[in-house]
């Protein structure tokens, strides 16, 4: 129980200290204040969705469907986070090159991560069979995943041919320095939404294992 | 030295079965087809005469691949469940390994994919006015992009067989997968209609050839465990 | 400053919100978790 206290102070202290103690940027002002949510949010997508494909390898080297159960639950956790982010984004997005939407090479993949989760739940939606399920939402995600380094190599290239000039805006973020005080928020922001991922999943996994056993006693 | 190589011979086996019956019903090959020429009239009639120069080689770009990639997913998903229909999955599974039947399925659909490209990729240039600049680039991309369709489309529809064959499946699965496949051959294709450098198509097909490779080890991996039980 | 601290009350609302949510199921989950070991 402390655990969780710990995480609720932590992260209302982050909330308040992204908008108190640390400074508006450089370049983008107050709305810069979003890139203590958005990176965050969009590593822990990444991150869950790896935990997704390992549970689905180890299903299919082993078979059992704990590991299936798992795979599940990180790809919903992962797709909130994957949402979040993608709303962050395109809000940094706007401040940052006046559109919600522009086709950056970061916004494009978060957006196709989105679209793999949607994917994967589509297709298990699809199988009554809960093997099946399990086998091919398995085989599916690692599929998946293949394809998420060749987007990190291509979409720059496809992107800097069609609009020159937002390149510039993007090396400018690339290059973005964070003074101390927000490195020291954003830091502590990366810290509390692994926390709150290890939490949710925590919660999850103990839900899906009071329902499958539920399920296993009605029938005897 | 084919028979070094028992997954090429027994999947040739099978790419010849699939073959004979393809000829007999061309099934999968007139979905292709129809779905590509529709969409091809379709876009030059609203397109073609409007739009001229750079832009015109940018969208033109983006509609080849387009008509591509929804081509493969009206001929291509249907690959396996053909085999469920008609109940050979069983003397299929009893003949080969999962990954000699992969293979077969795969060079089956690369086979109709790529009669679909000499087809329609003459034709699209024709009715859109194009001119090629970069010839070895374009036909290297329409070679490179056109395998690579086949090689994620034969384990998807493996997948989706398996799954029910419920009609947009394919398409929704195959998107995220393919996306990367098709921004590298439309961005390629944009320099080889363009006449862009060399060196950047070259980056380009570069990433086409390791997708293609990707795609099909990763499948010969993977296929068992969509095939068996 | 008003308009940020408008921003800032509502997203500290809504993480406190979440926060209380989660807590409260993961006490409910305690409860039966508890329940299930008697």
């Amino acid at each position: 129980m402390t655990w969780q206290i710990i995480l609720g102070i932590w992260m209302s202290g982050v909330v308040i200290a992204s908008f108190i103690y640390m400074p508006a940027t450089q370049g983008l002002g107050e709305m810069g204040r979003i890139i203590v949510y958005h990176v965050p949010a969009a590593w822990i997508a990444v991150l869950a969705y790896l935990m997704a494909m390992v549970n689905s390898i180890h299903y299919l080297r082993k078979r059992e469907i704990r590991f299936d159960r798992q795979a599940q639950v990180n790809a919903e956790l992962g797709t909130i986070f994957c949402i979040l982010a993608t709303v962050t984004g395109a809000i940094w997005s706007k401040g940052a090159w006046g559109a919600y939407w522009n086709w950056d090479p970061r916004q494009t993949s978060i957006a196709v991560l989105l679209m793999i989760y949607a994917a994967y739940f589509v297709l298990r939606s699809a199988i009554s069979d809960s093997d099946m399920r399990a086998r091919l939402s398995a085989v599916y995600a690692v599929l998946a995943f293949l394809t998420v380094p060749f987007l990190v190599f291509i979409v720059p290239r496809v992107y800097y041919s069609l609009h020159p000039d937002l390149e510039l805006v993007n090396l400018a973020e690339r290059s973005f320095e964070m003074d101390r005080q927000m490195l020291v928020v954003f830091l502590a922001s990366v810290f509390g939404f692994s926390g709150l991922y290890l939490w949710l999943y925590n919660i999850q996994k103990r839900f899906e294992i009071l329902f499958y056993k539920k399920a296993t006693m009605r029938r005897f | 030295m084919i028979s070094n190589f028992p997954w090429l011979s027994r999947g040739l086996a099978v790419l010849r079965k699939d073959l004979r019956i393809e000829f007999r019903t061309r099934y999968a090959y007139s979905a292709l087809l129809m779905f590509a020429i529709t969409t091809l009239v379709t876009v030059s009639f609203s397109v073609g005469g409007f739009l001229a120069g750079p832009e015109m080689t940018d969208i033109a770009a983006a509609l080849l691949w387009i008509i591509l990639f929804f081509s493969a997913m009206a001929g291509l998903s249907r690959t396996f469940v053909q085999e469920e229909e008609s109940g050979t999955v069983i003397a299929l599974k009893m003949a080969a390994e999962p990954e000699p039947v992969y293979v077969g399925k795969y060079l089956f659909n690369v086979v109709l994919l790529f009669s679909l490209t000499v087809l329609v990729v003459p034709l699209f240039i024709v009715m859109l006015n194009l001119s090629v600049v970069l010839v070895g680039g374009f036909l290297a991309t329409v070679f490179l992009g056109a395998m690579g369709l086949a090689g994620a489309s034969t384990i998807l529809a493996a997948i989706v067989a398996k799954a029910g064959a419920k009609g947009s499946l394919m398409t929704v699965l195959a998107f995220p997968i393919l996306l990367p496949l098709l921004l590298g051959a439309i961005s390629a294709t944009r320099t080889a209609l363009g006449g862009g450098s060399p060196e950047a198509i070259n980056t380009d097909l570069l990433m086409l050839f390791f997708y293609n490779g990707v795609a099909l080890a990763a499948s010969l991996l993977l296929f068992e465990y969509v095939w068996n039980e | 400053m008003g308009e940020l601290g408008f921003v800032l009350a509502v997203t500290l609302i809504g993480w406190v919100g979440l926060f209380l949510y989660v807590l409260r199921m993961d006490m409910k989950l305690r409860e039966v978790e508890r329940r299930e070991e008697i």
